[in-house]
């Protein structure tokens, strides 16, 4: 049987697809075109014409060889995390391993469940999607796969069993035996079994679909903080990242995947590209961990604020028809006079909670309404996840890049911060090191605190100087900017910001900018580290700028004033630029199609949290209630006005509903009288509707009640068998039902074919009988 | 008909697992886990949905078994129906269940199945919605003797194999499983009836062979050898000579059960009483089948337990009465040790009497050959190597 047949097939292409995800999720094309190639041409040479398999001896050699490279690679595991990777490539060689010996159904079994096991591993990894629509597919083919290994085992081990029995019993009667003539298992199927196998499948698959969402829907999830941070599956690796950690980041990611897009606009609305690149701001930094190189995020600050935006609007607006929610303290007014522009940014491909805007941003706008929290000590804004589901696909940002003081003071908090005098970076080395470096620069001197004293504004002029000294200095040739640390190696109780000042002299932008706050911070200027993205590329067609991956960026911003900050960017422009320059391919024609989808995946199911099920859950049950709420107050109006009309009054409600009931019942009960008819003219053989075919309809009756008796029971008279022979299996069941049964079958001879009329002695002898019956075979069936 | 559900050690394992990815589905903030438990949980919910939706229509009925032949398969077919109107069946597994009383509460005359043979399992790959089809199973029975079949399961595993899900129908069938037929010599019977009382005798029959039969009118094209030239001669006109048939030969085989099992008398080294009692009712069965196949008329005495008699007949229907007797004997039953042989299976045809221990020539008359159960190894037909 074909479908049967078709089980192996199903079997290696769900192994393929599962190599496939793994590799996938391992980001390894050695691994994928070494491993799939092996186990495609496990099919050519052990299901072709020639059919080898490998000797179990020597399928059992490599096995002891890879559980043996496991635990001294498992030994030499840098970190504990990547167990999971290590046990998914064991079992991908595994698998290999046992495509190439002979498959019996439990071999089967256990490929199967070793190609879940890869999958799972890979799930554990990444939850990209490509990756997940791999795992889709490959979830739908295992349900059809599992469905056809049923079939297929069984029909394995039938002809096993068979042949077990026929060696058994030649070994007892001897070779020559008739034993050896048992007829080979053959499947045995009904009408149309490929088509009823494939609606079993999708009614199963469909089931599956709908269970699994409704799991996923309601499934208890807490994204805390912490987790969304160091497990990182929140945020897919998108090149930027909330933390800087030095040691850690070997390489910059160089992936020329569109993030998203940004419109600069003017103050009447038209695209623009800027005079200068755009510094799209994530993250601020300013603590550094000498220990493990890493920048983390202040603590404390003004509490954030937040904004609710209403969604698009629909006055004609001078930018884009959208309402714009200004970020300003309440009752703050921010003047637009200044140069405003508005940054409109939509997102491709991944999705974000931090909103990346350009120094100093004003007011926010977005396609849906939403909330967001703004840090008035940062100025960054981040979405707060409050009454929405999923991530925000575009937005909008009023920004001045050259604001007022009063802009600032509405922005920032309601007090200014005061300047911290006792500023210091927490590696001696770079101290020394900057100081040094200032005396050969710069003959201007850190302004003393009672210079300070008498000239409030002193510090800042110096600020900038010494920040500008040191960025040109960072930016001359003596570094070398370049995305690939392979030769940065740590140096022992070394910091590597001081080694990337003094002995390599060399590095990404990260690299740059830590090492430009970390000397400001020692010379006791207030720096930080800011992440984010830099637009450069200009897309002139489409008249906005794209962002990739490798955008990502890291830069310094150094406190010029009580509330202004200066933007410093140590690494060399040209190099930027040189990397940045227009990389539009063709691929980017036709790759917009799977970025928005992904993006989708990626704000609606990967970022699906605790926050966003709240949301959800308030939606749909407030307009399921709402729509129930409608429903019965229309039913009653209907009520009321049926009462009216017929000026029932009180009672008319009960009138009305007893009415009801009886159409209901007026309804139901010819229904199940013309089944049952239909039911007894079967059973009793009357093919005619004719006058005594009538008679004998209303005198039957309690043939079709002896006929379920036995069904209940388990002894149903099959249709061709008459009913005096099937008296044989009841009495075999139960003398007392044979004897009922015989006496039943006598009353129904008499009437169906005699003549004999049905009286009312001999319905209830009948009735009697009926119970007497059922009660023997229920006590039988007890007994036994 | 009982409904049972098993959770076997996959089914178990599989919630185990499925448990394990939600408790770290739990506890990584990692949505596409989740999205695999619930596919992993879906499976199990599918599993009881479908399986028990499948069953919930079928209904099984055993077909009537033929006999059996110890050696020999024995096809045993199942009715399989799906009552359902939409919902299919698939990988229904039949077996029989060795357990199961009759209607008296107790065991009948007749062993339970498991008794003789061993346990085999038919397979439907799939039924209908309203169809009907026919799976068998195929036993090899090991002992002769009356078998009975008292209950049968139906089961599966579909769709995931989790959960095994059964249905059992009681039925009683009683079938009687002949004894073992071995191929003995084709000489055999002719080394026997060589010589000896061939019961020939003149057929009721017209026929071909040189006896006579009668006379009648000569018509043209009889051949001028068949006219009867003196009756001619004697003026009755032109007759000519009608032949009769030839009688096939004769044979009864007599079954000397008349020693107790206890006080068969076995050689060293050699089998078991009881199976030398086996031995020489196969010995009996497979004289008859060969004398039956080489046209001779058989006829069968059982000697110490009660039997049917049979007269000496030929065709199908009376060997497969012979057989069935010689199945149906029940050696624990009492003995009757002056058992003789009735004078009516004297009459005129070779006598073959088969003995389990020792040979007992008294029971049968002078001419009667008689065969020993211990010389089996000289009767059968020796295979080529």
């Amino acid at each position: 049987m074909k479908l049967v047949e078709r089980f192996r097939l199903f079997a290696l292409f769900l192994v393929l697809l599962a190599m496939v995800a793994f590799c996938v999720s391992q980001r390894s094309v050695a691994l994928l075109l070494v491993t799939v190639p092996l186990a495609m041409l496990s099919w050519y040479i052990t299901e072709g014409p020639r059919g080898r398999v490998l000797p179990r001896w020597f399928q059992n050699g490599l096995l002891a060889a890879l559980l043996v490279w496991a635990a001294f690679a498992w030994s030499a595991l840098p970190q504990v995390a990547d167990t999971m990777g290590l046990l998914g490539k064991f079992v991908q060689w595994l698998l290999l391993v046992k495509l190439y010996g002979r498959k019996t159904p439990r071999d089967y079994a256990q490929i199967i469940a070793l190609s879940a096991v890869l999958v799972m591993a890979g799930t554990l990894q990444t939850v990209e999607f490509s990756f997940a629509v791999i795992v889709f597919a490959y979830t739908g083919l295992a349900l059809w796969t599992v469905l056809l290994y049923q079939l297929w085992a069984s029909r394995e081990r039938a002809r096993e069993e068979r042949a077990r029995s026929i060696a058994s019993a030649r070994e007892v009667f001897g070779p020559a035996s008739a034993a050896t003539l048992a007829p080979p298992v053959q499947a045995v199927f009904g009408r149309h079994t490929t088509w009823q196998f494939r609606a079993v499948a999708f009614v199963s698959t469909g089931l599956g679909l709908g269970i699994s969402i409704a799991i996923f829907l309601i499934f208890p999830r807490e994204l805390s903080e912490f987790a969304r941070r160091e497990f990182a599956f929140g945020a897919p690796r998108t090149g930027f990242s909330e933390e800087v950690r030095l040691l850690t980041n070997n390489r910059i990611t160089d992936s020329q995947r569109e993030v998203f897009t940004v419109t600069w606009l003017d103050r009447v609305g038209e695209p623009i590209q800027f005079s200068q690149p755009l510094y799209l701001r994530g993250a601020v930094l300013d603590r550094y961990r000498p220990g493990d190189g890493r920048w983390s995020r202040p603590h404390g600050g003004a509490p954030p604020r937040l904004v609710s935006t209403s969604g698009p609007s629909r006055a004609q607006s001078a930018v884009a028809g959208q309402d714009f929610h200004s970020l300003g303290s309440r009752g703050a007014r921010i003047e637009e006079k200044f140069e405003t522009y508005v940054q409109r940014v939509r997102m491709s491909s991944l999705a974000f909670d931090v909103v990346f805007a350009a120094w100093a941003p004003i007011a926010i706008a977005s396609s849906e309404g939403r909330t967001y929290e703004f840090e008035p000590s940062s100025f960054l804004i981040r979405d707060a996840r409050l009454g929405g589901i999923g991530r925000s696909s575009a937005y909008s940002v009023k920004v001045q890049p050259f604001p007022s003081d009063a802009t600032l003071a509405a922005l920032g908090p309601a007090e200014p911060p005061q300047p911290r005098i006792n500023v210091t970076f927490p590696v001696p080395e770079v101290d020394a090191f900057a100081r040094e470096l200032l005396a050969e620069l710069n003959p201007e001197s850190i302004p003393t605190a009672e210079a300070v004293a008498a000239d409030p504004q002193s510090r800042w002029v110096h600020n900038r100087r010494i920040a500008r000294a040191f960025t040109e200095w960072l930016q001359s040739p003596l570094f070398r900017y370049t995305t690939d640390l392979g030769s940065f190696a740590p140096v022992r109780d070394e910091d590597p910001i001081y080694s990337f000042l003094t002995r390599y002299r060399f590095g990404h932008c990260e690299y740059f900018a830590s090492a430009l706050v970390a000397m400001c911070q020692s010379l006791g200027i207030e720096s930080r580290l800011v992440t984010g993205y830099l637009a450069i590329e200009y897309d002139d067609i489409n008249e906005h700028y794209v962002v990739r991956e490798s955008s990502a960026h890291a830069w310094a911003e150094i406190r010029v004033g009580d509330r202004a900050w200066m933007q410093l960017d140590p690494t060399p422009s040209a190099t930027i630029a040189a990397l940045q320059e227009r990389r539009r391919s063709w691929a980017d024609n036709v790759r917009w199609i799977y970025d928005r989808v992904e993006f989708l995946w990626n704000s609606q199911v990967v970022t699906f949290d605790s926050s966003a099920q709240a949301t959800l859950v308030e939606r749909v049950g407030g307009a399921w209630q709402r729509s129930m709420h409608d429903w019965i107050e229309k039913g009653r109006e209907r009520l009321r006005r049926l009462n009216q009309f017929f000026v029932f009054e009180q009672a008319g409600t009960i009138w009305l509903g007893l009415v009801g009931f009886a159409v209901v019942l007026a309804i139901l009960a010819p229904i199940s009288l013309r089944r049952r008819r239909a039911r007894l003219r079967k059973a009793a053989g009357l093919t005619r509707n004719d006058r005594e075919s009538r008679r004998l309809m209303r005198q039957l009756g309690f043939w079709l009640d002896v006929l379920d008796t036995l069904d209940r029971h388990g002894i149903a008279k099959p249709t061709a068998c008459p009913p005096r022979m099937h008296g044989e299996v009841v009495r075999s069941v139960s003398a007392q039902a044979g004897s009922a049964f015989m006496d039943l079958v006598d009353i129904y001879y008499r009437i169906r074919f005699a003549g004999d009329v049905m009286d009312a002695q001999r319905r209830a002898q009948a009735a009697e009988l009926v119970q007497t019956l059922s009660s023997a075979l229920t006590g039988q069936s007890q007994k036994s | 008909m009982r409904r049972r559900y098993h959770l076997h050690l996959p089914g178990l394992l599989y919630v185990l697992l499925t448990l394990v990815v939600g408790i770290a589905a739990a506890n990584r903030p990692n949505n596409l886990l989740v999205w695999v438990f619930g596919a992993m949980l879906s499976g199990v919910l599918i599993s009881g949905i479908v399986s028990g939706a499948m069953l919930m229509g079928v209904r099984g009925t055993r077909a009537d078994p033929r006999r059996g032949v110890v050696g020999e398969p024995m096809i045993v077919r199942y009715a399989i129906t799906n009552r359902a109107r939409m919902w299919p069946a698939f990988n229904l597994q039949i077996e029989e269940m060795a357990r199961g009383r009759d209607h008296n509460g107790g065991l009948s005359r007749a062993g339970q199945w498991s008794d003789g043979m061993r346990p085999a399992a038919g397979w439907v790959l799939h039924v209908g919605p309203g169809d009907t089809v026919h799976g068998e199973a195929v036993f090899f029975p090991q002992r002769r003797g009356r078998f009975v079949f008292t209950r049968f399961r139906v089961w599966t595993t579909f769709p995931f194999g989790f959960v095994r899900k059964s249905l059992s129908f009681d039925q009683r069938t009683e079938t009687l499983v002949h004894p073992r037929v071995l191929a003995l010599r084709e000489d055999l019977l002719g080394a026997l009836t060589k010589g000896g009382l061939g019961g020939f005798r003149l057929s009721s029959n017209v026929g071909p062979s040189e006896d006579y039969f009668g006379v009648r009118e000569y018509r043209p094209g009889d051949s001028v050898r068949q006219i009867a030239w003196k009756r001619m001669a004697a003026g009755q006109g032109v007759v000519s000579i009608e032949r009769s048939s030839a009688t096939p030969p004769r044979l009864r085989v007599v079954v000397n059960l008349r020693t107790e099992t206890a006080q068969l008398r076995v050689a060293e080294g050699r089998t078991s009483p009881r199976e030398m009692e086996e031995t020489a009712i196969s010995i009996a069965a497979s004289v008859i089948a060969l004398a039956e196949r080489q046209g001779y008329e058989v006829g069968l005495t059982v000697l110490g337990v009660p039997a049917l008699r049979s007269p000496v007949r030929r065709g199908h229907w009376h060997i497969e009465k012979l057989m069935a007797t010689l199945a149906a004997i029940d050696l624990d039953a009492p003995r009757d040790s002056e058992a003789k042989l009735p004078d009516a299976d004297r009459d005129r045809s070779i006598i073959v009497a088969i003995h389990p221990d020792r040979a007992v020539p008294s029971i049968a008359p002078d001419g009667a050959w008689h065969l020993v159960s211990t010389q089996l190894a000289t009767l059968v037909r020796q295979e080529k190597p």
